[in-house]
């Protein structure tokens, strides 16, 4: 639906240039609800913006569904207004000076379709109707709420019928318990319209809510694409690793070519198959998946006997932090981490372990966010 | 675009124009010419040269002191003190710039003249002197009379700066132990210092450049300013032949010395921001509490409106009425009449003046209007370097004294599009100058209003398939209406009572209202100016009130 090949775009800055986008390569399946996530200054934005046609990239192509909408060799330009996109800003973008029912109605009368005026009523009271705005049609938008600003808005993008919708933080301007009830509503809405949905947040839990597929980018770069459970479970660096939650890590050591055991100061790892080309790694677990043993448990591997450093309540969990040789470690747990014998025993399954080639760049990142946490 | 590069691109062919005959001599824009220096060495060598720049120092000086000792309390004690009925002061000031400086001058003239001058007349015959012991006439009589025309500029440019003031960094001061003078002396007055320095120099660039007030008083008693003395040269009276060639090299060289100034003040302007005294932030600052004071002050905020306004206004209706200029008396009230006006006036002069005024304010502010919204959309919203291109094309006829820009026109029409274009001495002309004039203004009006426009809001109708032209009208002008509305009869204002261009630029046919007033006051027939006058205030009071009722809407909205 949406094809993306090496796009470029760098911006000029006080002290040089930065590129924004840095030979992008992505794919979106029709019908997709597509995410795209990253650290603001990651380029996600600039990403968005082009397939809207508000930003014109430098070099590479963008089509959606087979009509090339940008490229730089041949030159292809449409505009913003031309593409027939739905989109949803994050300041919602709601014209002021306009009524709720204006405002859905403008683009429909005056926008590319410019739909016939019989019809323009019953298509906005059927947007309004999606989005349960109907009976603030005729109020005056400044009047409205932010939440019900940003049903407008959503209105407003739907009621072209587009063949994309493009979403710039939609929520990021909502308080933290509407915010789940609206991303709730956009997903099922994207799955009522049938219509491919492009993304953008810098929260990575609404882009696990509502993402069939994530794509991660830093620095203008996409790092991972796939589904949330992939790059929550299988993250290709350590950054994709941290950037969907906290991981503790060890530097370690493969025992043998053959074998899949690590070595680590606290301890030996069994890990599932890997094709470690060097012999220095870098391993990590999440916090969760760190087991308490209630009973002393003397196995071999995959166990860590550690001191309790504090453990917090928080009603559905317990978070604790322990100390095993001089590696800090994160954990959660359903159960009160309870200590055998002055030691807490911490049992962790080689399905739940990442491994990571200890090569500079891996190094110099886990580094940062140790020191950092 | 076309329509945002278009003024620009005058701009430069009359800034071109004028530099090229600078250095001509000979029959001027022609093969025949020859191009020397020759206009440079006896514009150097004419001895008024030097008078007259002495006389401009000591006039902005003077006009400088007055405007900033008047409106740098008021604005002051307005912003930072217990004074009450604070709104009235800004109304007051408001409808003070409108009140074109020719009202004051006139006024002025009629009550210090040396030899006309009633308080002169007066004097004389009560102290039996031989002469009037005031003379309005010299250049620190002229200076007082901007001065008093211009105070009310310096209190809006000051009292910004007063509002805008972090009151925290005062109050650190109070804790630490300095009183009000010292708080004063030490924190107050050089944390504004930019501001105020940035507000002279503002000044000072008006007063080197105008011609109205120094036109109106110093022109018949031959006290010649830089304006007056292009002025003089460009229309030399009946024998002479104009001096094009040395107006031209006069107008080059105070385009140099305006820019000059202009960077200083922007300089200063940045300057100022480094300190941060403007936070942006809604401060409450806490009022000085000036108790029994603040009757002094409103005495002293009173006293100037009655010197400004008030007087010259009566003085105006007086002139309009009386068959010759007595001081007030008995007598003279006895001879008031209407007639006077009726018969001597040359009504088919006003009237064709009238027309000509109402077409000029009709298209003038509609055309800037345009022209400045392209400009500004194109500086604020593109990413091109084109735009500080425009950010300096729109910020240049601010710097460029309207005397030059009036000359360049004239120069141009006479001798470069004389054969293809017959400018001369139409409406157009005038018009096209005004625009030019007024772009400076409106575009940074509108710059301010279109930044707080959200780039989204345009975005949004983009992707909803709206053309940019559709935008523009559906989204961007319906947002941008108050201040449009206000940019709109502010230019109309001072296009209206606009004095120094169209003195320049009008003939027979072309003459505008103002300019009917001018031709009368230079031909001794002060009476007949100041009917004039009174008509043209007529006319002018309605639009005030229009442009104070949608000054207030546009504040509301805000």
């Amino acid at each position: 639906m949406i094809s993306i090949s090496h796009l470029m775009k760098e911006f000029t800055v006080t002290d040089g240039k930065v590129a924004a986008l840095n030979d992008l390569n992505i794919e979106v399946d029709p019908g997709e609800f597509f995410v795209i996530v990253g650290a603001s200054g990651s380029g996600k934005t600039t990403l968005l913006r082009s397939v809207a046609g508000l930003e014109n990239p430098d070099s590479g192509s963008i089509k959606v569904a087979d009509r090339t909408v940008f490229s730089n060799d041949p030159p292809v330009w449409v505009a913003a207004q031309d593409r027939g996109f739905g989109m949803v800003f994050q300041s919602y973008a709601v014209w002021p000076h306009l009524t709720v029912y204006d405002n859905v109605a403008l683009p429909l009368k005056e926008g590319a379709q410019k739909i016939p005026g019989e019809q323009v009523r019953a298509r906005v009271q059927q947007a309004l109707e999606m989005v349960q705005l109907e009976e603030q049609i005729d109020r005056p938008s400044t009047l409205l709420s932010g939440g019900q600003q940003q049903r407008v808005a959503l209105a407003r993008a739907i009621a072209v019928n587009p063949s994309v919708l493009l979403m710039d933080e939609p929520l990021s301007n909502l308080d933290a318990r509407l915010r789940e009830e609206v991303r709730g509503k956009i997903r099922e809405l994207a799955k009522h319209l049938d219509a491919t949905v492009l993304y953008v947040t810098h929260d990575q839990i609404e882009a696990m809510a509502v993402a069939n597929k994530i794509a991660l980018m830093s620095f203008g770069k996409l790092l991972q694409y796939g589904s949330p459970i992939d790059l929550y479970t299988k993250p290709n660096c350590p950054e994709v690793a941290e950037f969907f939650g906290t991981v503790n890590w060890l530097p370690g050591e493969l025992k043998s070519a053959e074998s899949n055991i690590i070595k680590t100061e606290i301890g030996e790892f069994s890990v599932p198959d890997i094709d470690a080309q060097e012999k220095e790694v870098w391993i990590g677990f999440r916090p969760e998946h760190m087991g308490i043993s209630t009973d002393s448990y003397n196995a071999q591997t995959n166990h860590i006997q550690a001191d309790l450093r504090n453990s917090t309540f928080l009603g559905d969990q317990y978070i604790f932090e322990a100390l095993a040789g001089t590696a800090q470690l994160d954990g959660k747990s359903r159960v009160a981490p309870a200590l055998q014998a002055d030691k807490l025993h911490i049992a962790i399954e080689p399905s739940d372990i990442m491994i990571f080639p200890a090569n500079d760049e891996n190094t110099s990142f886990i580094n940062t966010a140790m020191t950092n946490s | 675009m076309v329509l945002a590069a278009l003024p620009m691109f005058v701009i430069v062919v009359l800034v071109g124009v004028l530099i090229s005959i600078s250095f001509q001599s000979g029959i001027i824009g022609t093969s025949d010419a020859k191009f020397t220096l020759s206009n440079y060495v006896d514009l150097f060598s004419d001895p008024i040269i030097g008078e007259a720049l002495y006389n401009t120092v000591i006039f902005s000086v003077t006009a400088t002191i007055v405007s900033m000792g008047v409106g740098l309390p008021v604005a002051w004690l307005t912003e930072r003190t217990t004074m009450r009925a604070k709104s009235a002061v800004y109304v007051i000031m408001t409808l003070g710039l409108l009140i074109p400086g020719i009202y004051t001058a006139m006024g002025w003239t009629f009550l210090a003249h040396a030899r006309i001058g009633f308080l002169n007349r007066w004097a004389t015959r009560f102290f039996s002197l031989s002469e009037g012991p005031i003379n309005i006439a010299t250049p620190v009589g002229m200076g007082f009379v901007q001065g008093l025309s211009l105070a009310a500029l310096a209190f809006i440019l000051t009292a910004q700066m007063f509002r805008a003031m972090n009151p925290s960094l005062e109050e650190a001061a109070k804790i630490h132990g300095l009183g009000f003078f010292g708080t004063m002396r030490r924190v107050t007055l050089p944390l504004a210092m930019p501001a105020i320095l940035a507000a002279v120099i503002y000044i000072v660039v008006i007063g080197i450049a105008t011609f109205d007030v120094p036109a109106i008083i110093g022109l018949a008693n031959r006290v010649y300013m830089i304006s007056t003395y292009v002025f003089e040269k460009a229309n030399p009276g009946d024998e002479e032949f104009s001096q094009h060639g040395i107006t031209a090299a006069l107008g080059v060289i105070m385009i140099a010395v305006a820019l000059l100034l202009t960077w200083w003040y922007s300089t200063v302007l940045r300057q100022g921001d480094k300190y941060q005294v403007v936070t942006g932030k809604g401060y409450r600052p806490n009022l000085i509490d000036i108790g029994h004071w603040g009757k002094a002050a409103w005495t002293f905020i009173i006293v100037y409106i009655i010197a400004a306004k008030v007087i010259p206004l009566i003085l105006i209706v007086y002139a309009a009425f009386v068959p010759y200029l007595a001081p007030p008396s008995a007598k003279m009230f006895s001879l008031m009449s209407i007639d006077n006006l009726m018969e001597n006036m040359d009504w088919d002069l006003v009237f064709r003046g009238l027309k000509n005024t109402i077409i000029l304010v009709l298209v003038v502010p509609a055309a800037t209007l345009v022209v400045a919204f392209s400009v500004s959309w194109l500086i604020v919203r593109s990413r091109s370097r084109a735009r500080y291109v425009l950010e300096f094309g729109a910020f240049l006829p601010h710097a460029l004294p309207e005397v030059i820009l009036a000359v360049a026109a004239i120069l141009m029409a006479l001798f470069v599009l004389k054969d293809f274009v017959p400018l001369y001495g139409t409406v157009t002309l005038i018009a096209i100058v005004y625009v030019i004039t007024r772009i400076s203004f409106a575009t940074r009006a509108i710059n301010s209003a279109l930044l707080q426009i959200h780039k989204e809001l345009e975005e949004a109708a983009h992707v909803s398939g709206l053309s940019e032209v559709r935008t523009s009208w559906r989204i961007l002008v319906p947002l941008l209406r108050p201040t449009l509305m206000s940019v709109w009869i502010w230019s109309a204002i001072l296009v209206y009572r606009e004095l120094t261009v169209a003195v320049f630029l009008v003939g027979h046919e072309n003459i505008t209202l103002p300019a009917v007033i001018w031709s009368y006051w230079q031909s001794g027939a002060t009476n007949l100016a100041a009917g004039v006058t009174l008509i043209m205030t007529l006319v002018l009071t309605p639009l005030v009130l229009l442009f104070w009722w949608f000054g207030r809407k546009s504040v509301m909205s805000d």
